[in-house]
C-alpha cells in the first residue's frame, strides 16, 4: 500500500505545493543557491557570525 | 588570604592560598577531565573517536568489527572500542558529538528542490520517505541508539552535542596539530551547505570564517567523475585519485571551458 500511496501523495505535494511556490519564488528573482552567475570576483562568503556560539551545538541547527 | 579563579582553557580551577606572615604559599592545580565522544554514523563510514582532555585517547571505524565496508550503522562496537581501550565507563562520558547538523542538511536539500523543481520529482519521491521517517529524527534515533547500548540511566539527550560539518573536519586537522595557530582550509563533497571552508585555529579556538555553500563545490565535482569513470560515489574517490597520475591531462581544458569557472579566489562549478 505505501509503495503506492507513497509516490502519490509525494507527488502531489511536489507538484502543488512545492513547484508553485519554486516558480513564484523564481519569478521574483530567489535565487538560493546562487546559480546565476554573478559578476562578483569571488565566490567565498563570509560566515554568519551568530553561528560561531558553542551554545549553539546543542541544536541540529 | 584566599582566592579562587577560573581558567576554561584546561584547568578546572586555580586555588592561591596565601598567608601573610606565614611566607606560606601553595598552588593547587586540578587539571580539567572532560570525556567527549565524537561519532560519525548513517552516512558512508560510521565511525567513533574519543577524546579525552583535549587528547585523542582512541578512534576507529565500524567497518573494521563488522567486516561490512563503509558500514553507514550506528558504530556501536568502535564506540565500545574506544571505551575499552581507555578504561572509562559510559557514565565518564561527558558529551557525545555528532558530526553534522541534520536540520540544516534538509534545508539544504529542500531549497534544492525549490531551485530545480519541477524537475527532481524522481529523486523527491525516493528520498523524501527516508528523510521523513529517519533523518528528521536523527536525535531520536542517535538517542536510541545509544540508550539500546548503554541503558537509560543517563539522561543522554543532555549529553548530546552537534558540530557543523566542516568544523568537523576543521578541528580533526587542527586540534591534533602541532600549531597554537593556523588557518585551515577544508574541502569535500558538501556538509549542510558548506563545500569548502576556510577557519582561523587560535588555542582551543576554532572559527570558520568564510565559507563556498552548495551546490560551487570541488568535492562534488570530483564525486561526479568517479561516478562518470564507473566507480561509486563516496567509495571510489580513491581509486580515482589512485589513477589520476596515470593519466594525461587532456580533457583539463574541456573542463575548464565547460563545467567550472575559476576566479582568482576561489572556484565555482
Amino acid at each position: 500500500m505505501a509503495s503506492v500511496m507513497n509516490p502519490l501523495i509525494l507527488g502531489s505535494i511536489y507538484f502543488f505545493i512545492i513547484t508553485p511556490i519554486a516558480l513564484v519564488t523564481k519569478l521574483f528573482g530567489r535565487d538560493e543557491l546562487r546559480m546565476k552567475k554573478m559578476g562578483t570576483s569571488s565566490y567565498w562568503v563570509t560566515k554568519n557570525k551568530t553561528d560561531k556560539n558553542s551554545e549553539s551545538m546543542k541544536n541540529q541547527f | 588570604m584566599a582566592f579562587a579563579s577560573y581558567f576554561a582553557d584546561g584547568f578546572d580551577w586555580l586555588a592561591f592560598n596565601f598567608c601573610a606572615g606565614f611566607s606560606f604559599c601553595a598552588i593547587y592545580i586540578h587539571y580539567f577531565l572532560m570525556n567527549i565522544l565524537g561519532i560519525s554514523a548513517y552516512y558512508h563510514d560510521a565511525a567513533a573517536c574519543l577524546v579525552v582532555d583535549g587528547i585523542i585517547k582512541s578512534a576507529a571505524q565500524e567497518e573494521r568489527f563488522t567486516k561490512i565496508k563503509h558500514d553507514p550503522s550506528f558504530p556501536r562496537y568502535a564506540i565500545q572500542f574506544c571505551l575499552n581501550q581507555s578504561g572509562l565507563v559510559p557514565d565518564q562520558i561527558d558529551y557525545i558529538v555528532f558530526y553534522d547538523k541534520p536540520f540544516l542538511k534538509f534545508e539544504r536539500i529542500l531549497e534544492t528542490y525549490l531551485a530545480f523543481a519541477p524537475k527532481g520529482i524522481k529523486s523527491f519521491i525516493s528520498s523524501m520517505p527516508i528523510w521523513l521517517k529517519d533523518k528528521l529524527f536523527q536525535k531520536s534515533i542517535l538517542v536510541s541508539d545509544i540508550e539500546s547500548m548503554w541503558g537509560c540511566n543517563v539522561d543522554w539527550i543532555k549529553r548530546l552535542l552537534f558540530s557543523e560539518h566542516h568544523v568537523s573536519h576543521a578541528a580533526s586537522a587542527f586540534f591534533p596539530s602541532p600549531f597554537d595557530r593556523a588557518a585551515v582550509l577544508t574541502m569535500d563533497g558538501v556538509g549542510e551547505w558548506t563545500t569548502t571552508s576556510l577557519a582561523v585555529g587560535r588555542d582551543n579556538n576554532l572559527t570558520v570564517e568564510k565559507e563556498i555553500r552548495f551546490p560551487h563545490s570541488i568535492g562534488l565535482l570530483y564525486s561526479a567523475m568517479t561516478s562518470y569513470i564507473g566507480f561509486k560515489v563516496n567509495s571510489g574517490e580513491y581509486k580515482l585519485m589512485g589513477l589520476a597520475p596515470y593519466g594525461n591531462p587532456i580533457y583539463s581544458k574541456l573542463i575548464k571551458d565547460h563545467l567550472i569557472d575559476i576566479k582568482d579566489m576561489a572556484l565555482f562549478t
